[in-house]
């Protein structure tokens, strides 16, 4: 039986969030952008009034005010946006339980189950996209087709608040002369590899023979034709299907840039804070660390290296990635990000070979040490205790940085 | 222009969960009583921005609406020119 799938995607999320929260925005051209301040000053998200003048996701302020001086830059609000989302998927739920979040704004729905309760999928969408409008004052494009692919092409081709249908019997003359690239999975390097094969349109890769798509490409190649065939047939997932957790990250792009290994190894230090009470929750350890490393012209490296035994304390993750960083980082640049991530992430309670050399001892006393930090600050709150190399720590965040505790007596404001 | 205006509510709260607003003060600090609510559905306000649990409610005679966003109420003010 063919099954009735939905992609519906949120149009310019943030920024029509800001906008029907504010009415006033509503004639005006609006970014949602990052703080300048954090060097976090991109575009995150436009209307489409802003779009008309040129500007683009992932602009930076200044290029998006050259391009539309009037533009209103609005600080984004991820809580406010969490919520939207939320109440977006608890529609959605009224109708599916089979409900797959693709990022905060965009979902799959699986509505086979209910087209004879509910009527078709054009007619589902279209209840949608009207609740949507109507209860949160936002629109959504939906595309309806047999598979998720299709539904995710068919939510990309008609905007704002619009649906389109990609049926089974015609998606040859409805999307084969699309381009390539706007299908799911086809990116920038994969769509120059396939122009590369003379490849320009989806119905052109439909056609290609699995060896020359085998030969150039691999698995990813073959799977691509399939897609462009409407073969894709995986499923949507259960609203409540929990993913395993595969790697635990923490990354941060500095206010300034870091100049030295000291500075580094800080850094580092404070980005593997939370790896023990994280992993601790998760009842899990690592085998592995990656470091991903962008200097201040945005050119960007990453390595990985595994870890001496499983372990989740943050001190000797901490201690592996800055030797990574010291023995791989050349210094050609100042660093702008650090992003460290615990991988190879294995049950807690797998038995393991210790090493002859290994200090078990001090691996023990790290490990204590690091659960009484997390009972101090989850009875006093996060800033109770913390290293003190993690004073004066002028590079980090807003929020993230220590200062030193003010001295006794009288304090002048 | 349109203002969006959080009011004090009282509000009856029945076994079953359901909030039902009966009074709010206004910004002249006046106590209104809620005769009668006409409508309660989720809807977002075109004028003045936000959603929640919007009552379409009658004072005086007169229906207005008026939101729950989260745990805050709110009336649309209609600003009128002279």
């Amino acid at each position: 039986m063919l099954r009735t799938i939905l992609h519906c995607d949120m149009n310019n999320f943030f920024a029509s969030v800001e906008c029907t929260r504010n009415p006033s925005l509503k004639e005006k051209p609006v970014a949602v952008c990052g703080s300048v301040e954090d060097r976090h000053g991109i575009v995150l998200a436009k209307n489409y009034i802003a779009k008309a003048y040129g500007v683009k996701t992932g602009d930076t302020v200044w290029q998006a005010k050259m391009k539309c001086p009037d533009i209103v830059i609005a600080d984004p609000h991820y809580e406010l946006y969490m919520k939207y989302s939320k109440m977006a998927r608890n529609i959605y739920s009224e109708y599916t339980d089979k409900i797959e979040p693709f990022g905060i704004d965009e979902c799959w729905l699986d509505v086979t189950s209910c087209r004879d309760t509910d009527g078709d999928g054009k007619t589902i969408a279209d209840i949608l996209r009207e609740r949507i409008k109507y209860e949160l004052g936002l629109t959504i494009s939906v595309g309806v087709s047999f598979n998720k692919i299709f539904a995710k092409l068919g939510s990309d081709m008609k905007k704002p608040d619009a649906v389109t249908v990609i049926p089974s019997d015609s998606f040859k003359e409805k999307i084969w002369n699309l381009p390539a690239d706007s299908l799911l999975g086809v990116g920038r390097r994969t769509s120059n590899t396939l122009k590369c094969l003379g490849i320009d349109t989806i119905g052109q890769l439909a056609k290609c023979p699995d060896e020359v798509l085998k030969r150039k490409m691999g698995i990813v190649g073959t799977r691509l034709k399939m897609y462009a065939n409407g073969l894709d047939t995986s499923e949507v997932t259960r609203s409540d299907y929990v993913y395993p957790v595969k790697s635990i990250g923490c990354g941060l792009t500095f206010r300034e840039d870091i100049k030295n290994n000291r500075d580094a190894a800080v850094a580092i230090s404070k980005l593997c804070e939370d790896f023990g009470s994280r992993l601790r929750s998760l009842k899990k350890s690592a085998k592995g660390i990656s470091l991903f490393v962008r200097d201040n012209d945005l050119n960007w490296k990453e390595w990985q290296t595994s870890l001496p035994y499983p372990t989740s304390v943050p001190k000797t993750i901490a201690d592996e990635a800055t030797k990574l960083f010291i023995s791989k980082y050349k210094w050609e640049k100042p660093v702008r990000t650090i992003t460290v991530r615990v991988i190879r992430l294995i049950s807690e309670d797998e038995p393991f070979q210790i090493g002859l050399f290994d200090d078990v001892q001090n691996e023990i006393k790290n490990e204590k040490l690091d659960s009484a930090m997390e009972v101090l600050k989850n009875r006093f709150g996060e800033r109770i205790i913390h290293p003190a190399s993690f004073m004066n720590m002028g590079y980090m965040p807003e929020g993230m940085a220590f200062s030193a505790l003010p001295a006794g007596g009288n304090q002048h404001v | 222009m349109s203002q969006k205006i959080y009011v004090r509510v009282n509000a009856s709260f029945s076994p079953e969960g359901v909030v039902l607003p009966r009074s709010f003060i206004w910004t002249d600090g006046h106590q209104y009583k809620i005769d009668r609510i006409l409508d309660a559905r989720m809807a977002a306000s075109k004028r003045v921005g936000g959603c929640g649990m919007r009552y379409t409610i009658s004072v005086g005679g007169k229906d207005s609406y008026i939101f729950r966003e989260d745990d805050r109420w709110f009336m649309e003010l209609k600003e009128t020119s002279c």
